[in-house]
């Protein structure tokens, strides 16, 4: 890394912790972070600036119908599960033909996604997550004149040294990517600037720091674009 | 946070308790409208409880993570539903302004906190404070910053890393006044 970009990505420090980098710079600069101790000590020492900001706001009373209706929905969720999802949706039919369902309700939600999910040529894919590993995720691709950005929540924040990197799969050949990173709240958003032609799939795998040539893992997302 | 990170909803009720009101005053100051703001608070406070093992004791306290949380739910909904514009033109959020009452000695805390984080804000020179304000409760980024007061994308990054350090030095002299 030459001092040249080291001073540009320091002098993203302050948009960074304003939430002000667009998210292609946003990836770029937590790529950085991560191999560059000088700028993380001067984040955190920025940060205590950034974290006082909300406590400047005049307080305001929340309505209790927030509460209300925030707490049922929390007292339903820790409910015990009586049975998986699964077996109560489809209770008496064997596992076999319930998990072939269950994979016909994904393509079809894929295929919805992308019908419904777009305004004028636009187009919004909602990817498969691969539950085993991140199980709280969601991520929708959304794909305007060429360009795609794929968008995460509920994803863990990687490892030290690792960044999640993009691949676009165009037959039998996956081409890397941009790297991003997610939030302290596990959101992130990974741009695709390039011409996304011929492109059948965007893949999500988790890999070091400065991202890979090939991809070290399966998939833990993946959206179908064709 | 040990009983909320093992499901328990009287803790989550609790931390709710303590952080809902600041999270709601963050929210509708930067949406000004309190039905957009209270969607806000729902959608993080539930992401929080069910996404309750990522907390990290060592990255800071409660209270910044949730307000952080907050932050970024309500600047994905201000950029992906609503326009800037139809904010600042809304009178609703004005109409229905109702001040939290000063009950508590805690809720006293907070306001004369907020008064001394303004206060510490006002300190700094206006064009810092402007881009500061923009991005961090506006949700615009540098670019969209950069278009609107028409000067250079580096001169609006400058400003906002020179703001936060002369902020922080700020903050760093008025110790005493600010609640944990």
């Amino acid at each position: 890394m030459s001092i040249d970009q080291h001073d540009r990505f320091q002098e993203d420090i302050g948009a960074y912790l304003l939430s002000a980098l667009e998210p292609a710079e946003q990836a770029a600069f937590e790529g950085h972070l991560a191999a560059c101790p000088e700028c993380r000590a001067e984040l955190e020492e920025l940060r205590l600036a950034a974290d006082a900001l909300p406590r400047s706001v005049e307080p305001f009373a929340a309505p209790q119908s927030l509460k209300r209706s925030l707490m049922e929905t929390v007292r339903e969720d820790a409910k015990p599960a009586r049975r998986p999802l699964l077996e109560r949706l489809f209770g008496g039919i064997r596992p076999q033909l319930v998990l072939a369902g269950a994979a016909a309700l994904l393509i079809v939600a894929v295929l919805v996604g992308t019908q419904l999910g777009g305004g004028e040529g636009r187009k919004v894919v909602t990817a498969a997550v691969d539950r085993s590993r991140v199980p709280d995720a969601t991520a929708t691709l959304t794909l305007d004149k060429g360009a795609g950005q794929l968008r995460v929540t509920g994803m863990p924040h990687p490892r030290a040294g690792q960044v999640y990197e993009i691949w676009l799969k165009r037959g039998d050949q996956v081409q890397p990517g941009p790297l991003f990173n997610t939030d302290r709240s596990g959101n992130g958003t990974g741009a695709i600037p390039d011409d996304l032609g011929g492109v059948d799939a965007v893949l999500v795998t988790r890999e070091k720091t400065g991202g890979a040539m090939k991809p070290s893992e399966a998939p833990i997302i993946s959206a179908r674009i064709s | 946070m040990q009983l909320v990170r093992q499901g328990d909803p009287r803790a989550f009720e609790t931390v709710y308790d303590r952080h809902g009101g600041a999270a709601f005053s963050l929210a509708y100051r930067m949406v000004g409208n309190r039905v957009v703001a209270e969607d806000v608070v729902q959608e993080a406070f539930l992401s929080i409880w069910r996404s309750r093992l990522r907390y990290e004791s060592e990255r800071g306290s409660v209270r910044s993570w949730v307000l952080g949380i907050v932050h970024h739910r309500t600047i994905d909904a201000l950029r992906r539903n609503l326009t800037h514009d139809r904010r600042r033109t809304s009178a609703e959020g004005l109409e229905e302004r109702q001040e939290a009452p000063e009950r508590t000695d805690v809720e006293a805390a907070r306001r004369e906190e907020a008064r001394s984080v303004r206060a510490a804000l006002e300190t700094l020179p206006d064009q810092q404070t402007k881009v500061i304000e923009l991005a961090y409760f506006g949700g615009f980024t540098h670019t969209q910053i950069a278009e609107m007061l028409d000067m250079p994308i580096g001169t609006v990054k400058g400003r906002m890393r020179l703001g936060l350090e002369k902020l922080r030095r700020e903050l760093s002299g008025r110790v005493g006044e600010l609640a944990v």
